[in-house]
């Protein structure tokens, strides 16, 4: 006779408590798993060719380069060896890490006349990409392999004129190595290495300048090279993570996990004190594209006065929690992310401790944009009609005078009368404004003749010379808006409507890239280069919107639909005619057998539609950026594209 | 009202309203059911599935078309998690209005000439038949749509 367990379903739970003791620790700054199949859009890269690769996938970063490739380390007149970085960003201490968890070359032919130097680690420098070697301006921290003279080992260098002493390796360095560059509060840099990530190593050694002081880390970047010396061999390292953390006083969060019942896990204790929890509702508006998710409340046991007690030193409001699903027989590992959540309530009732949860993004889209407003303690000459406005944040190609001749497509702020040169600000960030395509009321005005573009501090502003005081009348501008490498289209500048959308969330929204699905965007952008519209998509943001109404219109713009996966991390997604059928058999359910009750099928007539009124800034013009028409489109809307808008006068300004 | 306001292509503009009045054309067709928890990890939101009805199963000799639904396509809206219950709710919409948006045009060779060989698609929407006979070629199951080369 056999005995069959019942496999029940086990709803698991882990919330971060923040102390209210500041404490000062390490704090993570930066961190990339390199575990979504794509480069963060912060990243740089250089010295990439055909044979000089970078790659994220199967969870590690590989930098490869062919034999012959010739991919060397910032020496004499060359810096071509395949790089990512981006800036360090932070002045105080701080420390950066990486894991390098393989480093293979091919011994190959060996030529005594080839110098086959393979290297790979973690760099420092303030100008990564120059091309001559100056000592001093840019640290390798590295494993190195010379196969041709019998080394093996770890090493710093500087440019190629520096190399200290090699740790010997030839009795074994196993892989994987922890490399880390630290940075004291005196921006004194140390170098320091480690075996199994935990007891680390100072590299010390007596030649060369060591430690080193007096670098310029405020214009510091970071990042992970490989280095490929002319030597007959293919080589490739894997990276398994970069991280930057900082050293200061925070709110330390210490996390508890909690289940209905305990639950010994292998590697967390799950305390069962949830008592009851409601259901927790995950949808997205078919119509529009946006997500919803319904409120979620949990009781857990105070019986013992734990959350009493834990309360007197901690909070939770704003704090996240994550829910995953588990099976009882399985192991913890397998347990699955359900949603994560942030704490909005909490109250105590005799013995219950009840917290209310919302969705984690309504910490982000509960809110207006763009947030950057222009002030007078910004700027203190700032005209008094332009106190009070936004920072426009433009993206895509915000064009109005290509066709029409009107007015720009943008309003700048007049933030700085006291000139010349008269200052006004154009954008939040970095972009550019076609030559003359600068109007002050109805006014075109050339460059240099009447003003120039200045991009200083970030931001970009339009200085007006002598005599062209814009006085009370609007500046209006077009432009390309921001740029992000990895994004940007041909024009280089970002225009593809998906990665408009992910710019959005990510940068304006500041939603961290951690809870954004990077490559469903990709795809998303792949599906627009298919229908040819890679380069129509624009976003300009000039007064105080609702975000979620403005993510509502771009994704609808798109026809994508964006919601929280239940991976965490926000996805967008479209309707596909090409891969429909494969999907959909995957998961065939059978109503006799799988369900519970009877569906309920829906045909909802009465919301059957057979025209639509519609609005659209099909050619963008000032008053069209904020859908400002309004147009029946019967089944022949084409006719009204071609014909209605094109010779109608444009509507007054919005502004 | 409508508003696609970030894009100056006439040609996404177009594709959105045309497929927004295919998709609710003929109404607004949405299915909603419970499942057992068992679902949880093969079901996120948008996931495509097919429902079977409850009479879709038919042994008899009846023509294929005739013996109910083999599985209706829909993607999912919502899932309501009720952990206390160990149940899920979903509510899925229809997902066939894609198929309102194309119509096959491929060499007679290419297009199944009998039900049995005919994929999902074909089934739905293109598969060849006799104009005249108004059924397969092969096979006599009923017309659905596109005749072989040369007969209409």
């Amino acid at each position: 006779m056999s005995v069959r367990t019942q496999r029940n379903s086990l709803p698991l739970l882990c919330l971060d408590f923040k102390k209210t003791l500041l404490v000062t620790d390490w704090y993570e700054y930066f961190r990339d798993d390199f575990d979504d199949g794509l480069l963060e859009p912060e990243w740089i890269t250089h010295g990439l060719s055909a044979d000089r690769t970078i790659v994220e996938a199967s969870d590690v970063l590989t930098i490869a380069s062919a034999n012959n490739s010739d991919s060397r380390w910032w020496c004499a007149t060359r810096n071509t060896a395949p790089k990512i970085y981006l800036p360090l960003g932070v002045i105080g201490p701080c420390r950066i890490t990486t894991k390098l968890n393989s480093f293979d070359d091919d011994p190959g032919v060996l030529n005594a006349s080839c110098n086959d130097d393979t290297m790979a680690g973690i760099f420092i420098g303030t100008d990564p990409e120059i091309a001559s070697g100056v000592a001093g301006k840019a640290w390798m921290w590295q494993r190195i392999r010379v196969d041709m003279a019998g080394t093996d080992g770890i090493r710093l260098m500087s440019n190629c004129s520096i190399k200290d002493t090699i740790l010997d390796c030839s009795s074994g360095c196993p892989l994987p190595y922890w490399f880390r560059i630290n940075i004291d509060s005196d921006q004194v840099i140390t170098f320091w290495y480690s075996t199994d990530g935990s007891a680390w190593t100072e590299y010390l050694h007596a030649a060369a300048p060591y430690p080193i002081s007096g670098y310029d880390i405020e214009n510091s970047y970071v990042g992970l090279v490989g280095n490929n010396r002319d030597g007959n061999e293919d080589f490739s390292a894997k990276f398994e993570y970069f991280l930057i953390e900082i050293y200061e006083a925070q709110h330390p969060i210490e996390v508890e996990c909690l289940a209905p019942i305990d639950t010994r896990a292998p590697t967390t204790f799950y305390d069962g004190r949830i008592k009851q929890m409601s259901s927790l509702k995950r949808a997205i508006d078919d119509k529009t594209g946006l997500f919803q998710i319904a409120d979620m409340s949990l009781t857990l046991a105070n019986e013992d006065k734990h959350y009493s007690q834990l309360m007197a030193s901690r909070f939770l409001k704003n704090q996240e929690a994550t829910l995953y699903h588990a099976w009882t027989e399985e192991p913890d590992a397998d347990k699955a992310e359900v949603i994560k959540l942030i704490v909005e309530d909490y109250s105590m009732k005799g013995p219950d401790f009840i917290i209310k949860f919302k969705d984690i993004t309504q910490k982000y889209f509960t809110k207006k944009v763009p947030e950057n407003i222009c002030t007078i303690d910004d700027f203190p000459d700032i005209h008094p009609n332009d106190e009070g406005r936004c920072m426009p944040e433009i993206l895509g190609n915000a064009s109005l005078s290509n066709a029409y001749e009107h007015p720009g497509a943008v309003r700048a702020v007049y933030v700085d009368t006291w000139g010349p040169p008269y200052r006004c600000l154009a954008s939040a960030g970095l972009i550019t404004i076609p030559d003359d395509e600068v109007w002050v009321g109805d006014t075109q005005k050339s460059s240099p003749a009447h003003y120039s573009v200045v991009q200083a501090g970030g931001r970009t502003y339009i200085h007006f010379v002598a005599l062209q005081d814009p006085g009370d009348e609007s500046v209006t501008f077009n432009a390309h808006g921001y740029s992000v490498p990895a994004w940007d289209s041909v024009n280089d500048y970002v225009q593809n409507l998906s990665y408009i959308i992910q710019y959005f969330l990510r940068y304006i929204m500041g939603i961290p890239s951690s809870l954004i699905n990077a490559p469903s965007f990709a795809t998303l952008a792949g599906y627009y280069e298919d229908m040819g519209v890679e380069e129509n998509g624009y976003l300009i943001l000039q007064s105080r919107v609702d975000a979620m109404e403005t993510l509502r219109q771009l994704l609808f713009t798109g026809g994508a639909k964006g919601f929280m996966a239940m991976n965490g991390k926000f996805q967008v997604q479209r309707k596909n005619i090409c891969n429909w059928e494969i999907d959909s058999n995957e998961h065939h359910i059978f109503e006799q057998v799988e369900l519970f009750g009877s569906p309920h099928r829906q045909w909802n007539l009465t919301s059957a539609v057979n025209t639509v009124t519609a609005q659209f800034g099909l050619i963008p013009w000032q008053n069209l950026f904020i859908g400002a028409r309004k147009d029946f489109i019967p089944n022949d809307y084409e006719s009204i594209m071609e014909d209605d808008i094109r010779t109608d006068p444009p509507l007054p300004p919005f502004y | 009202m409508w508003n696609l306001p970030w894009t100056d292509s006439e040609v996404l503009i177009a594709d959105r309203i045309t497929e927004e009045l295919l998709k609710r054309g003929k109404g607004d067709l949405k299915v909603s059911f419970s499942l057992p928890m068992n679902w949880i990890e093969a079901f996120d939101i948008l996931t495509n599935f097919r429902l079977q009805e409850p009479f879709g199963i038919d042994g008899s000799s009846n023509p294929p078309e005739e013996r109910g639904e083999v599985g209706r396509y829909y993607y999912i809206e919502s899932i309501t998690y009720d952990f206390m219950n160990q149940k899920l709710n979903i509510v899925a919409v229809d997902l066939q209005f894609l198929l309102r948006q194309i119509m096959i045009v491929a060499p007679c060779g290419d297009v199944a000439e009998t039900w049995a060989t005919a994929s999902e698609t074909d089934k739905l929407y293109a598969y060849v038949g006799n104009c005249e006979a108004d059924s397969f070629v092969s096979d006599g199951a009923r017309l659905k749509r596109v005749a072989p080369c040369g007969v209409c």
